[in-house]
């Protein structure tokens, strides 16, 4: 049908960056400077002297400079970036790998969140896929990255670049880091195949049996079953009846001080995940005040990602 | 960040470069640029191949060496720089002479290839590299600034060429790229060629110098047979006169001797005779004659003695005498700079334009007669090059009118003497034939008593009639003995060249009383706007006439051709240049090829952009109906939801538009096919939205009326469209945008 309008990218920008859509050059003083005064000592010989050579040689390697300064801007124009697989969770500090795919052999620097530099090379023409490093420095839910795509072709003289904000094909909510608070005794962990810490789910009375999932405990395993169907089914009980530990969520107004608060409750929260105990967790959010469990540290992650300072 | 913190920054070392390439192309950039230097006798040979070898060699344990520099090299390599440095200044000041910058530049060559050769041992990372690539213009430029000719161009095109090819491997090194951008370099390339030829034809030319000691050097230098005789430049032999067995050797001109015969002259070939780069163009006379035989020229005041000659053995530069007769008070006397680099043996003559007052020039003594004729001591052969300041005298028209109408009314600023009136108004007899014709072609052009206001005037009918009656050929007929060749020429055949011409106006002129001479030299030739030259060749000898006004002194008429006032600018030049390619090229052949290869183009791009579909066609009609509309849809918009965004800008339309979505979407995503009924009204409803958007009832649907349903899908198609609608809109609410977004492009 009618060919797709370019993905736009959503602003959702921190307050204060400003996205310099315009393309740039990047560390230009040292080659235009260089540049100038090549030309000119050039032109001050040829008029010393008189030479129509040295004119002629100045005029070339005037016209190779100002084509190798200027010839990056169209190239960086061009240039497009967009995201194509992201994780869905990470934790705020740690690195993220994002798949990106670039239509040339572009320099890529993650701005928002940062992110080590990387080459797009490979093949002159057509696209490419690379892995672009992020490092969100906070906690929240990142819809789309910011980066700086600059080229230099076809010299290598100097930089042009463009910022871009690329969507991310799904919200990319960042947990905030473990904080200070450390459990007093750590939960003893036998559970191979599994990274992700459940809520222990055989402190109640047998409720049926299913086959197994990923995340599932080894000791859930009900062998029985399993050896008279052939594959690989557990055991479901009923949860503990104990009332869930409800936490409150209130950040404060300030960034820094909602950041230390949530890494707080991210330590204190999971230290009762690790010991199985359910956890209800009060927070506000975006749309409203939100009250669940929470039954794994991605669930957590994800609630105080989006959780908001109180108003 | 301080001052220093920036310079330790920027002076930090990058990281190692592993681009063979670009080391490879860095390496060939510098070697060139040696070897350009090599090529023009900057360099000698032992230390252009000493230049070579070290670099290649330093590229090589560079490159090996580039994660792990060696410590000690730095301090070394900073030596051996100094060094070099202390050797260029001892060098430049025991040899050089103050302000001759062509003393310099040999020195100065040296030093930038022992630089670069040094620099070439430690180059680990790219910016290194890089720093090679740069310092190679330099030594290019030392190579290229006493280059006359076009042989230096080998050397320019490939040290660009390499240029190029290290700055695209540079490129690969920084962004990772495999291959070459042939697309983006070619026309990186077309730009660069444009540039430079737009640069070079704008910019102004670069004038000579007049701060500087000029340059001037011998090749081959002996002293002629005789010092007072004119050579004929072969091993300093005298020249013969004007004879076709005269062994002139400077492409067959017979002039530059003790006299010219108007009877013979050999063929001209188109040798390079000489290089000259001047601050303007003009007559650069050799010579003068004033003594007119009926047949030959000769000079009455000749370099083979006398007392009108003098010898001038101050050493360069030699401060020439101004003859009384050449006195130009009224003139502008400006400057005129002209460097000559002689590419063939010519005669001991040396050439300049009018009132010369300086020369610049490898000879022991010069010999200057009283009509402004400079003689060489010594031999001019191939390679040397000397530099003549003059005067410029020239004078427009209507001052050359006024200053002989001063004449008339008060005392002259100056005169010629009796003698010099009777040297340069001398007839071989008087010949009442030329005379009379000269009275009638000037015969409008009244003498007032007691002056000659019209002197300029009488010239310039005298050239008129000159170029309306005369037929210029160098195949003349033969004269025979004793014939007096202005009368043979002016009433016979009217068949000559410029020495016929010349003479003719020169025996008419002093037939009517006004002081005029035989000049030969060269006329400029070519001009080359790239080495800023001006190529004379052995067809540029030349003949004219030079009349002397009052105040002015002597000034140069020709009846054959004309000397540009100024240099032509680069721009005239590459403009004429283009037009005569330009008008060269068949252009209707090629406007067809070009017709036939963007139609070819157009259709197949037509072709590829075409709906693959019916559905794909109705969908872009009614996108583009939506667009025009101000409606645009969004790329996670299906086509249903799409739809009904446009039914509630045209409400008419409502059923249509949602049928035919449905039905659309059905169809792409379902792979269910609607019947050739729903198919014909499908597609002819939505060209008729669209159309309808289109038309200025559409334009008001637009807003909220229904242009185009009218037009659009009603009756057969109506029922099962409905149910087609209803049965698909889960579908569609099914579809992702994604999903729309890929179909829409006509996946």
């Amino acid at each position: 049908m009618a060919s797709p309008s370019p993905p736009r990218a959503r602003r959702r920008l921190p307050t204060g960056h400003r996205l310099r859509k315009r393309v740039h050059p990047l560390s230009w003083y040292g080659p235009v400077v260089g540049s100038i005064i090549t030309v000119v000592a050039l032109a001050s010989v040829a008029h010393s002297s008189g030479s129509g050579w040295v004119q002629s040689v100045g005029a070339l390697l005037a016209a190779v400079l100002a084509t190798g300064l200027v010839a990056p801007l169209f190239s960086a124009r061009r240039a497009r970036v967009s995201c194509t697989e992201c994780p869905s969770d990470t934790v705020a500090g740690q690195s993220t790998s994002l798949t990106m795919t670039a239509n040339g052999p572009h320099r890529i620097q993650p701005l928002l969140p940062l992110g080590p530099e990387i080459r797009a090379g490979g093949r002159v023409r057509g696209s490419r896929q690379v892995a672009v490093e992020v490092v969100p420095d906070r906690r929240g839910v990142i819809h789309s990255v910011v980066v700086e795509v600059a080229s230099s072709s076809p010299f290598g003289m100097l930089w042009w670049a463009t910022e871009v904000a690329v969507p991310l094909p799904r919200p990319l909510h960042v947990a905030p880091r473990m904080g200070a608070h450390r459990p007093a005794e750590e939960a003893s962990d036998d559970r191979p195949g599994s990274a992700d810490r459940r809520v222990s789910s055989v402190t109640g009375e047998a409720r049926g049996i299913r086959l197994y999932q990923p995340g599932d405990l080894k000791r859930t395993v009900h062998w029985p079953a399993t050896s008279h169907t052939g594959t690989l089914m557990v055991m479901e009980t009923e949860r503990a009846t104990d009332s869930p530990v409800v936490i409150d969520v209130s950040l404060p107004a300030d960034a820094e001080g909602a950041e230390r608060e949530a890494e707080r409750v991210m330590a204190v929260v999971s230290d009762y995940l690790a010991r199985g105990v359910p956890v209800m967790v009060s927070s506000r959010e975006p749309g409203g005040r939100v009250d669940g469990l929470v039954l794994d540290r991605i669930e957590l992650g994800r609630r105080l990602a989006r959780a908001v300072s109180s108003p | 960040m301080s001052l220093w913190a920036r310079v330790v920054e920027a002076n930090r070392p990058g990281p190692p470069e592993h681009s063979v390439p670009f080391r490879v192309a860095s390496a060939l950039v510098v070697v060139i640029a040696v070897a350009a230097c090599w090529s023009q006798r900057e360099l000698s040979p032992q230390l252009a191949v000493f230049a070579i070898v070290a670099t290649l060699a330093g590229n090589a344990l560079s490159y090996r060496r580039r994660r792990h520099p060696w410590g000690p090299i730095k301090p070394i390599l900073a030596a051996c720089v100094v060094g070099g440095f202390v050797w260029f200044i001892v060098t430049v000041t025991r040899s050089a002479t103050p302000g001759d910058i062509s003393t310099v530049e040999a020195p100065l060559a040296a030093l930038f290839a022992w630089v670069l050769s040094t620099h070439a041992f430690d180059v680990p990372a790219r910016r290194d590299v890089a720093y090679s690539v740069a310092g190679s213009a330099a030594l290019m430029a030392v190579a290229a600034a006493q280059t006359v000719d076009l042989s230096i161009g080998v050397y320019v095109l490939a040290w660009v060429a390499c240029g190029l090819w290290a700055l695209v491997s540079m490129w690969q090194s920084m962004s990772g790229a495999n291959g070459v951008p042939w697309i983006t370099l070619g026309a990186a390339g077309l730009v660069v060629a444009v540039l430079t030829v737009l640069l070079v034809a704008l910019l102004p030319a670069p004038h000579v110098s007049t701060s500087l000691i000029f340059p001037s050097s011998s090749a081959g230098a002996s002293p002629v047979e005789s010092p007072t005789n004119l050579s004929d430049g072969a091993g300093g032999l005298p020249a013969h006169a004007a004879s076709p067995t005269g062994k002139t050797q400077v492409g067959g001109f017979l002039g530059f001797a003790k006299s010219l015969d108007t009877g013979v002259r050999a063929s001209l070939g188109d040798q390079v005779i000489m290089r000259v780069r001047a601050t303007r163009p003009a007559f650069w006379v050799g010579q003068t004659y004033d003594t007119w035989d009926g047949q030959s020229w000769k000079q009455s005041t000749n370099p083979t003695g006398g007392p009108a000659l003098q010898k001038l053995t101050s050493g360069s530069p030699f401060e020439i005498p101004m003859a009384s007769d050449q006195q130009a008070g009224l003139s502008p006397g400006t400057t005129d700079i002209q460097t000559f680099y002689l590419a063939q043996s010519g005669p001991n003559l040396v050439f300049h334009a009018d009132n010369a007052q300086r020369v610049y020039i490898q000879s022991q003594h010069l010999l200057v007669t009283n009509d402004g004729t400079i003689v060489s001591g010594t031999s001019m052969g191939s390679g040397t090059v000397y530099t003549v300041v003059s005067a410029d005298s020239t004078a427009t028209a209507s001052q050359l009118t006024a200053a002989t109408a001063a004449g008339s009314g008060g005392t002259p600023p100056d005169a010629l003497t009796p003698e010099q009136q009777k040297r340069y108004l001398q007839l071989a007899q008087p010949d009442d034939r030329v005379a009379a014709l000269a009275q009638q072609i000037t015969a409008g052009i009244d003498s007032p008593p007691g002056g000659d206001p019209h002197t300029e005037a009488k010239v310039s009918a005298i050239e008129t009639w000159m170029s309306s009656n005369i037929h210029y050929s160098t195949d003349i007929p033969p004269l025979a003995a004793n014939q007096n060749a202005v009368d043979a020429f002016l009433f016979g055949s009217r068949v000559g060249f410029c020495e016929q011409i010349s003479t003719a106006t020169v025996v008419m002129l002093r037939s009517l009383g006004i002081p005029a001479r035989e000049a030969v030299g060269y006329v400029p030739g070519s001009y080359n706007p790239i080495t800023d030259l001006y190529q004379v060749q052995a067809k540029d000898a030349h003949a004219w006439v030079q009349v002397w006004f009052p105040g002015y002194g002597w000034q140069n008429f020709d009846p054959t051709a004309n000397v540009p006032l100024a240099n032509p600018s680069p721009g005239s030049i590459i403009a004429a240049g283009t037009t005569h390619v330009l008008g060269q090229l068949p252009w209707i052949p090629i406007g067809v090829v070009l017709v036939v290869v963007i139609t070819v183009i157009e259709v197949r791009r037509r072709h590829l952009r075409r709906p693959p579909t019916w559905a794909h066609r109705a969908a872009l009609d009614l996108e583009r109906a939506g667009a025009r509309s101000g409606i645009t849809r969004r790329a996670d918009e299906t086509l249903v939801a799409f739809g009904r965004r446009l039914a509630d800008a045209a409400p008419g339309c409502r059923d249509q538009l949602l049928l035919a979505a449905s039905v659309i979407e059905a169809f792409v995503y379902g792979g269910i096919e609607p019947s050739a009924e729903q198919i014909e009204a499908v597609g002819t409803f939505a060209r008729h939205f669209r159309v309808g958007r289109r038309s200025p009832a559409g334009d008001a649907g637009g807003d909220g009326g229904d242009g185009g349903c009218e037009g659009g899908n009603s009756g057969s198609g109506q029922g099962g469209g409905n149910r087609g609608g209803e049965g698909q809109r889960r579908d569609s609410s099914r579809a992702s945008s994604k999903e729309a977004a890929s179909a829409s492009s006509g996946r």
